[in-house]
């Protein structure tokens, strides 16, 4: 069990539902799916009822890993409903978000973009459908 | 189509026009004006083929202590000088830029005097960098001062 009181990840940042435009975009960042009951994962955490290493700071819950900093809030890294993304997706997905989707306005600023490829658009493209056809508590 | 690496966000502490950024942007590389492709989100022009930066200016006004928002792509041979190449801008703006940083919780404080320093910043929930007074002494002792005539 972590020493520290867990907190649920900045959904800003995290949440695949509601990740805020205006984020610092990172390296490397991991989305969770709308349908992944975060506060169930943090209670469980608190409960102690997941697996904590204390070197990497690292616990392992219902299936996900978590990164817990020091003062208790928690990162998603990876497992079922959990989604990596590079910066360059993430981009893809705030001008679909800033749009409202595959707009023109998305259209103009994927062609003129040179880090957004063919493949980082449809990597985005897919996330996008995925994120807004999945409602909160729905299972995968 | 040019396809480059997308490289880090870069946050200003001021407003920059577009072509002395452009110019500051071109010496911190070392690469010519040219080479260096500057446009706004809203009103996207894509690169050029002479391009090799390609800087996106996405927003003047985020809430906090860094209000000029751009991302920058590079040609992926210019990714080795990416990290120096961030110094030498803000010595050549005479600004503090806010860069990446490996660790989730820190950002690479870039300054004036052509350093640069990893420094623990979170961003608000609505988006802001402020200034910590840490961060605020460290831009201070970086910023070139102007000789008063006694």
């Amino acid at each position: 069990m972590p020493p520290m009181v867990a907190r649920p990840p900045d959904p800003g940042r995290h949440s695949a539902a509601h990740f805020a435009v205006n984020r610092f975009i990172r390296e490397e960042n991991t989305l969770y799916e709308a349908w992944v009951d975060i506060d169930a994962d943090i209670e469980a955490i608190n409960r102690g009822d997941g697996a904590y290493d204390a070197a990497t700071r690292r616990v392992i819950v219902n299936g996900r890993t978590y990164g817990i900093h020091e003062d208790g809030a928690t990162y998603p890294i990876s497992g079922p409903g959990l989604i990596p993304v590079d910066r360059a997706t993430t981009k893809a997905l705030r001008i679909l978000k800033q749009n409202g989707g595959l707009t023109g306005a998305t259209q103009r600023r994927f062609a003129a973009e040179p880090s957004i490829t063919r493949e980082v658009q449809e990597a985005a493209l897919r996330l996008w459908q995925m994120i807004t056809s999945t409602r909160e508590g729905d299972a995968p | 189509m040019i396809t480059m690496t997308m490289m880090s966000d870069m946050l200003i502490r001021g407003r920059v026009e577009s072509r002395v950024l452009r110019t500051a942007v071109a010496r911190a590389f070392q690469l010519s004006d040219d080479a260096v492709f500057v446009t706004a989100a809203d009103a996207i022009q894509p690169p050029t083929a002479q391009t090799r930066v390609f800087v996106v200016h996405e927003d003047r006004d985020m809430p906090g202590d860094f209000p000029d928002w751009y991302s920058i792509s590079i040609d992926p041979a210019l990714e080795p000088r990416h990290a120096e190449a961030m110094d030498r801008l803000a010595h050549e703006l005479s600004l503090p830029i806010l860069t990446d940083a490996p660790d989730d919780r820190q950002m690479t404080l870039h300054l004036p005097d052509g350093t640069g320093v990893v420094v623990d910043l979170i961003q608000d929930h609505d988006g802001a960098f402020v200034m910590t007074p840490e961060i605020r002494r460290l831009i201070d002792r970086a910023s070139p001062r102007v000789a008063l005539a006694s």
